[in-house]
């Protein structure tokens, strides 16, 4: 696979969603609350608001 | 013996399995194979192929991405359900659940980019395609269209990785 601007992009976002999961989880097993999972969706919103202003 | 709840699980098990194969396959199969081959055609072989192969490989690709995740969030729910007629489930506490959950909420994530950006992004290079045989221009978006689809399927590639483990390892890993 070709260390493109793509597939860096691609693995960079992926990296950040797999970390901000993690951390939900480990969140919500610490604190006991769901609100962590605020943070996954914020992401989520993050990621699309950057990938409509690739051309 | 099994009761019938256990076949309702095992269909909804084996339904989310063979899904799950077809999905992930197909998403391995385009990022692994096809778009590499697709760089080495020259464009009247890629007109050719895209309205076909493309086609054919996106319309499985996503409605197996549905089917993956209807089928594995109903499994979800019920086992949920039955574990929570034996007395209170703390998720938090058990390791399956957080495991499934991370692997489920993974999955989802993938789900939506499935649909919301590589099929969104898709038809519209397959549409335009179709209208480049026909002699209509290909439009200025084309790359863009492209480029916005690929990222989010390397994405997916990527997050395929810890989405596999930690739904393996919710039966076969327990870490508590």
């Amino acid at each position: 696979m070709p260390w493109t601007m793509e597939t860096k992009a691609g693995f960079g976002w992926a990296t950040v969603v797999v970390l901000v999961f993690l951390g939900t989880i480990w969140g919500i097993h610490e604190y006991r609350s769901l609100a962590v999972l605020v943070a996954p969706v914020v992401v989520y919103f993050a990621f699309f608001a950057w990938l409509g202003r690739v051309k | 013996m099994p009761e019938a709840v256990d076949y309702f699980l095992i269909l909804l098990r084996w339904t989310h399995f063979f899904g799950g194969i077809t999905w992930i396959g197909l998403l391995y199969y385009f990022n692994f194979v096809q778009v590499p081959t697709f760089k080495e055609l020259d464009a009247p072989t890629k007109n050719i192929l895209v309205p076909r192969l493309v086609k054919r490989a996106l319309f499985w690709f996503r409605w197996m991405a549905l089917v993956t995740v209807v089928a594995g969030w109903l499994f979800f729910l019920t086992r949920w359900a039955i574990d929570s007629s034996q007395g209170p489930v703390d998720m938090t506490r058990t390791w399956w659940y957080v495991s499934i959950l991370t692997g489920g909420f993974l999955g989802t994530f993938m789900f939506l980019n499935v649909w919301g950006i590589i099929w969104r992004n898709q038809k519209k290079v397959i549409h335009a395609t179709e209208e480049l045989a026909k002699g209509t221009p290909a439009p200025p978006e084309m790359g863009k269209w492209s480029r916005q689809a690929l990222i989010a399927s390397r994405m997916n590639v990527a997050m395929s990785f810890p989405m596999l483990f930690f739904m393996g390892a919710a039966s076969h890993f327990a870490v508590f």
